[in-house]
């Protein structure tokens, strides 16, 4: 079928040949009388102080575009002394689009200025074994979707699992700091499940 | 014409004109893949006009066809004395040179086979293959007489300067023309797909991503 197919571009070329040289012959022809004009053209613009590569006035708004917008206050050069310039490097125009904006297209969510500040919490200094200073329970009772992962109860979830124990590692964050739970903090709940928080490798 | 519908092929027949429709069918697959390459060629030479046209069009210095096809055609023409002056500057000297020294040595023809170009070739003599009875349609029946071997002729050596360098630099002066022809054709389609069919390529989701307004979406004015 392809070769059906080219056999008949090939017919189809045959026929448009003929045209096509005439097109070619009478460009070529049109073209020496234009490269002799434009010869001409160009001897009498250069002893006007101009030439054919001089700009039309659309590349010159172009340019006048390009400048207005590429020299916001902080891309002006810095010098240091009167007789060295220092030339800032080219950056690239601000088109009012952020790199977010760029990547994922323009936000539909709100500004992150808007919301509060994130608190982070102060970083592990050592590794010891905290007490707890009272007996209350590290891993709450009640679900909540902004409290670490180790304080969800399973038996709350809608899904039924098989799984009697979790083991749910070592670094337990919780308000207040970090702390490390010993192994023998195991407990178990009134479902028979069991919950460990790893080993230690120290 | 009755008897002619009343041939009988002979097997021998029948594989000669097999043969000669396959060698057609080679044929035409050989020039679709000539045109096809051309094509592509045509199509490269007129995408080097994007790179002069695209600053005016993507700052929106130019916004209507009329005027893109103005400036496109300035730009195309300087592109086209840039790429054919050398070969045009070239072909006239050869020219200029070939009617110099023929007017000192005396005028030949530079292609001939007796002291032009031509002798470097091997030559046959086509009219003496065919024998034409009184009567009737002629006949192949000789092979072609060889009239010249390639051999060097020294009375030649204008022809061997001229015809090379106007070969040369006509062939590139005719690239230079198909590419102008190429660059036409590509701003006539950019003018077409730029500023006719703008509409057509519309879709709302693009819309919608130019412009940071998610609350004017109707889906979320609707609810």
């Amino acid at each position: 079928m392809a070769i059906l197919k080219n056999v008949g571009k090939g017919i189809l070329y045959i026929i448009a040949l003929p045209f096509f040289l005439i097109v070619l012959a009478l460009t070529a022809v049109m073209g020496l009388f234009l490269l002799i004009f434009m010869f001409f053209k160009s001897i009498i613009l250069f002893f006007t102080g101009r030439s054919l590569d001089d700009d039309l006035p659309e590349d010159i708004q172009v340019k006048e575009l390009r400048n207005g917008r590429n020299v916001p206050p902080t891309t002006e050069p810095v010098q240091d002394s009167q007789d060295e310039l220092i030339v800032q490097p080219y950056v690239a125009p601000a088109n009012n689009t952020t790199i977010e904006e760029a990547v994922f297209g323009h936000p539909t969510y709100e500004s992150p200025t808007n919301e509060e500040p994130v608190v982070e919490e102060p970083p592990v200094e050592d590794s010891f074994v905290e007490e707890p200073e009272d007996d209350t329970p590290t891993t709450p009772d009640v679900p909540n979707q902004e409290e670490p992962l180790s304080s969800i109860d399973i038996n709350d979830s809608p899904v039924q699992s098989d799984v009697t124990e979790i083991d749910i590692g070592q670094y337990v964050p919780h308000t207040g700091g970090s702390r490390f739970i010993d192994e023998e903090d195991e407990e178990e709940d009134d479902s028979g499940v069991t919950i460990s928080y790893g080993d230690e490798d120290d | 014409m009755i008897n002619l519908m009343l041939i009988k092929l002979t097997e021998n027949d029948k594989r000669i004109i097999f043969v000669l429709l396959a060698v057609l069918i080679l044929l035409l697959v050989l020039i679709a893949y000539i045109g096809f390459l051309v094509t592509k060629v045509m199509k490269w030479q007129g995408k080097k006009i994007n790179n002069y046209v695209t600053d005016v069009v993507v700052n929106g210095v130019i916004t209507n066809e009329k005027d893109f096809k103005r400036y496109a055609k300035k730009k195309n023409l300087v592109v086209f004395y840039r790429q054919a002056r050398l070969p045009a500057l070239i072909l006239a000297a050869s020219i200029i040179f070939f009617v110099i020294v023929s007017s000192i040595f005396g005028f030949k023809n530079p292609f001939n086979y007796e002291d032009g170009f031509g002798t470097l070739f091997f030559i046959w003599d086509f009219s003496t293959i065919i024998t034409k009875p009184e009567s009737g349609v002629g006949v192949l029946l000789n092979w072609p007489t060889l009239i010249n071997s390639p051999h060097i002729v020294k009375e030649a050596w204008i022809s061997y300067v001229f015809v090379p360098v106007a070969i040369i630099s006509a062939t590139w002066y005719l690239i230079t023309v198909q590419a102008l022809i190429a660059r036409y054709l590509q701003i006539s389609k950019l003018a077409q797909k730029i500023f006719t069919e703008q509409i057509e390529n519309f879709t709302y989701q693009g819309q919608q991503q130019s412009t940071p307004a998610p609350s004017d979406t109707p889906s979320e004015t609707q609810e």
